[in-house]
């Protein structure tokens, strides 16, 4: 599996190149940041949720996801993007569940436990953060990894934002109708959880831990890969 | 799981009616909503729009996923499903009835000849 660690780029730079990975039916990680900062709407999320004039104050740029799910503001976060195979006979729930123990198992190296939940989880709202389903990965209860899905001809592509800090100000700020108390109650940040854990911290225990739960074809190769002990590359 | 024997399947999980006027229906199969899980959003074509045989002609998404649909012959979109903009859990209810998604006129009707038939397809999902 490919796995690239990316700088900064814009909100449409950063989805060109994702769906460009897609488009290349070639497994890969690809972790990355946004300058400037985004917010990121699902495929078929309203462009109305958005005030557009608070977003142009913050100098906050706005673009839409090929994925579904709900908005995310981009900056304070650790996005990735996951391309590989979609398995004959997989489920939209099994892809999520692969892909989020693949997930957890980056964490883990940092000493993270995140796991999923069988609730269906809360229904849909603007912002993603604000509620967690059943494929989202949660630390004691709340969500620590938004995640949304593309499937195209046999492939999927998953992206995930791991939160660093907290912004949910920002956030509810973009979002009217959006309560930052609510985003913080639902989610959890990195800070929280590990303080004082870098951004490299994060990008790189992802590259090592989730990559290796997939073969070289992007299969899914069972939770004893995802093991921190029994990953080859858990060197952090 | 269903698979009606007066249509024909692709393999990425359409079905289609070639209907008595010449036009084709074309929806997702029961097998296909089973695998997306709860549909929210549908998107079907715009009628008036030229389609191709196996480009997307739609999108839906369920559990913040979403999916292409693919046409299942070339030609014109002449009815679009909009009721799916409200309803779009009928695609889970009612994946041949009431969950079609648009019909199409099609420019070569022969093209569904190279679908599956329903033994085919049930075949495939099954293995």
């Amino acid at each position: 599996m490919l796995v690239q660690r990316d700088g900064p780029a814009p909100g449409a730079v950063n989805m060109a190149t994702d769906a460009a990975m897609l488009e290349g039916r070639r497994p890969a990680f690809r972790t990355y940041a946004w300058q400037p900062h985004c917010l990121s709407l699902g495929r078929f999320e309203d462009e109305a949720d958005v005030d557009r004039v608070v977003a142009e104050e913050m100098g906050i740029e706005v673009v839409r996801r090929p994925t579904g799910g709900g908005a995310i503001l981009h900056g304070l976060d650790v996005t990735f993007c996951l391309v590989r195979p979609a398995p004959p006979g997989a489920t939209v729930a099994d892809l999520y569940s692969e892909n989020a123990r693949a997930v957890a198992a980056g964490l883990a190296l940092l000493g993270i436990e995140a796991s999923c939940s069988d609730d269906v989880g809360s229904p849909d709202v603007a912002a993603c953060f604000a509620g967690a389903r059943g494929p989202d990965l949660r630390v004691a209860g709340r969500k620590v990894c938004g995640s949304a899905l593309r499937l195209t001809r046999g492939w999927c592509l998953m992206h995930g934002s791991i939160p660093l800090e907290a912004d949910w100000d920002r956030t509810a700020r973009l979002l009217p109708g959006t309560d930052a108390a609510t985003l913080a109650r639902a989610a959890i940040t990195i800070d929280e959880v590990k303080p004082g854990t870098t951004r490299a911290d994060v990008e790189e225990a992802l590259a090592a831990g989730a990559p290796a739960c997939f073969d070289l074809a992007g299969a899914f190769i069972g939770d004893e890969a995802c093991e921190p002990r029994a990953n080859p590359q858990a060197a952090l | 799981m269903d698979f009606p024997a007066d249509l024909r399947y692709s393999a990425e999980h359409e079905w289609a009616r070639l209907e008595p006027d010449g036009d084709v229906t074309m929806g997702i199969t029961d097998y296909a909503q089973d695998a997306l899980g709860d549909v929210v959003y549908v998107a079907p074509p715009a009628v008036g729009a030229a389609v191709e045989k196996d480009r997307p002609v739609g999108e839906v998404e369920s559990t913040k996923s979403v999916s292409e649909i693919y046409a299942p012959c070339t030609g014109e979109v002449v009815a679009a499903n909009d009721a799916l903009a409200d309803t779009p859990e009928t695609i889970n209810s009612d994946p041949y009835g009431n969950g079609w998604i648009c019909r199409i006129r099609p420019s070569n009707p022969s093209e569904l000849e190279s679908m599956m038939d329903a033994a085919a397809y049930r075949a495939m999902v099954e293995a």
